[in-house]
């Protein structure tokens, strides 16, 4: 097994580009999870990193919105963002890895759309800039349609990734997993600002405790309930799909209304599995 | 298909400097590269936030948008929150 590492985070602009507008204390223990994150990212050792994460109409439209697409460039650039207030970088990819997986994924009947040029925005450089801050690990990016209606079915996004799971069991590279996203947020909408805890909670929960009957058996509806932007869960249900046996645990959790969202930061660790 | 077309205009003001510059010198003349209708084009020109929210633009699409135009979080979400009160 090479996979070395894995976490979900959450991925909300206001981390970087309006940090000062949240409590100082609570942006102090989500810096400090994402420090402990990045040490352990980085004992890994990791060849590359496999990122489970969505886009905000930076590459894709509605005149071709893709469910999976996987980056199989040479670079990515990012952030698209001007507002950021993260560095713009030339993010290496391994399109030798991405085309190992894309292959895995139509042998196991997965057709992956995917792109060898795609640009990176919040949803991937904040997570890459707590992470991987020198942007010096190349990165394979598999975006998941978490924008519009319809997206593919949590159940859908757990087979992928228990099939990317496998098919990296097989690789020669020392892979980490970073999902990205979530958790319950209304980014935007009128609701902006408003976290469902209850939500936030169950799911954090499901994910920790490896409960994969109820991760796989979420609906569109489910989601929808608890914010426009918590379908990027998805991309956690991905990693879980990866990762089963897994051992998880909440490295931070805080609501922060200032950044309109609830934000989590998990690790696994295959200890467990 | 329209709310398509006004989708896209907002879209490419995001994403390409180049139309961002166009948009910003000369709204109206930039909306005539689009299909719009009558009202889509007056709540492009105006900046509208509340008419654009209400008529479906997608928030991730609107919210970049207005932050380019240097519209703070508190009167981007009164506009739109505005909107959705005045509604029947």
């Amino acid at each position: 097994m090479t996979l070395e590492f894995a976490c979900a985070v959450s991925h909300a602009p206001g981390t970087t580009a309006w940090t000062e507008a949240a409590p100082k204390e609570t942006v102090e223990r989500i810096h400090s999870g994402y420090r402990r994150l990045r040490d352990r990212l980085a004992a890994a050792e990791p060849d590359v990193v496999l990122a489970f994460t969505n886009e905000h109409w930076n590459n894709f439209f509605l005149d071709h919105m893709p469910a999976f697409c996987i980056g199989r460039g040479a670079h990515f650039a990012g952030p698209v963002e001007v507002w950021l207030k993260v560095e713009k970088a030339k993010v290496p990819g391994d399109p030798e890895l991405a085309q190992a997986l894309i292959d895995s994924c139509y042998a196991a009947g997965f057709d992956v759309s995917y792109s060898d040029e795609l640009a990176l925005d919040h949803g991937t450089m904040v997570p890459l800039h707590f992470l991987t801050p020198e942007m010096d690990v190349p990165v394979v990016p598999l975006f998941t349609n978490a924008l519009v209606a319809p997206m593919p079915t949590p159940a859908r996004c757990y087979a992928l990734g228990a099939a990317l799971g496998q098919a990296l069991a097989n690789s020669e590279k020392r892979v980490a997993l970073v999902a990205t996203g979530g958790l319950s947020h209304w980014p935007g909408e009128a609701e902006h600002g408003r976290i469902d805890r209850a939500f936030d909670d169950r799911f954090v929960s499901d994910m920790v405790e490896d409960r994969a009957d109820r991760l796989r058996g979420y609906t569109h509806e489910d989601i929808a309930r608890s914010g426009t932007g918590t379908h990027e869960v998805r991309n956690w249900i991905l990693l879980r799909g990866a990762i089963p046996g897994w051992r998880g645990e909440v490295v931070t959790y805080e609501e922060v209304p200032a950044w309109a969202t609830g934000y989590g930061l998990l690790a696994f660790d295959k200890a467990g599995a | 298909m329209s709310l398509y077309q006004v989708q896209k205009l907002i879209r490419q003001v995001n994403r390409n400097p180049a139309d961002r510059e166009s948009f910003k010198s000369d709204r109206a003349s930039f909306s005539e590269r689009f299909e719009l209708t009558p009202e889509e084009r007056e709540a492009v020109i105006a900046l509208d936030m509340g008419a654009l929210y209400a008529m479906g633009v997608h928030a991730l699409l609107l919210r970049p948008f207005t932050i380019l135009h240097g519209v703070s979080e508190p009167d981007y979400l009164d506009a739109i929150r505005a909107h959705r009160a005045e509604a029947p």
